[in-house]
């Protein structure tokens, strides 16, 4: 694994659940679409020892009719919507939930998908890392937002991801750009913590 | 067992799994990705069904 800041290179065995990943960020990839994948997954990318059963991607706003566009290619592309007509996601979208998306057939794993709607999500997507991984790519939150963001919410689980991903990159992360993140999300303390574990 | 006890074991429990957190994250630093990887899928893909 080698990460820059900017680009990780990642050699890892495909797990099930990056195959998923990759086929569905494909059909991002295909409408030319921004997004970034974060939470929980980004910590098993790389390497937490843990399974789940949701991905989150944050996408960029999009109007109705991109929104219709995205929801026939999801549809093409074998996915079904779990918690809404697939036709009616962008009023959804729009009130700031999320749809989540699972393989017709299936429920889990699913994507919890939503439109970037917050300064850290918008900041998520502008400052997303590369992902290099089998000769494909994909892209997720920045770590250091990431850290921050997994102690604010606060979970025992999300502590431990957040450990791990310190942990992993300790040399190449950016303590500053941490410490900013921490201070917007008022997870000073947890960060205290986080860096005394 | 009484409850203050039981917080007591809860907390241990809570310690012991982020040293093996810290644990794990060293190994995955220090190896290659196909040796972590190929044991961390085996819980991963435990959680998937065909």
């Amino acid at each position: 694994m080698r990460f820059d800041g900017e680009k990780l290179e990642l050699a890892r065995e495909l797990s099930k659940l990056d195959e998923f990943v990759l086929e569905f960020v494909n059909i991002l990839e295909e409408l030319d679409l921004e997004y970034v994948i974060v939470s929980g997954y980004v910590a098993i990318l790389t390497g937490r020892s843990r399974g789940t059963e949701d991905v989150d991607v944050i996408i960029e706003e999009l109007d109705e009719k991109m929104t219709r566009e995205f929801a026939k290619k999801i549809k093409d592309g074998g996915y079904w919507c779990i918690n809404s007509e697939i036709s009616n996601i962008y009023g959804m979208l729009k009130d700031d939930l999320a749809v989540r998306f699972a393989e017709e057939d299936r429920v889990i794993p699913n994507f919890e998908v939503r439109f970037a709607s917050d300064k850290f999500e918008r900041s998520a997507i502008e400052n997303k890392v590369r992902v290099d991984l089998e000769q494909k790519i994909l892209y997720i939150s920045p770590i250091e937002l990431q850290i921050a963001y997994k102690l604010y919410l606060g979970s025992e689980k999300d502590f431990e991801d957040a450990l791990h991903l310190y942990k992993l990159f300790a040399e190449e992360l950016d303590k500053e750009k941490l410490k900013e993140y921490s201070k917007q999300l008022e997870v000073e303390d947890s960060l205290d913590e986080l860096e005394g574990t | 067992m009484s409850l203050k006890e039981l917080e007591e074991k809860k907390e241990k429990n809570k310690k012991a799994r982020r040293e093996f957190v810290k644990y794990w994250a060293e190994y995955v630093k220090n190896h290659d990705d196909k040796k972590w990887s190929r044991q961390q899928n085996i819980v991963i893909n435990s959680q998937i069904s065909e």
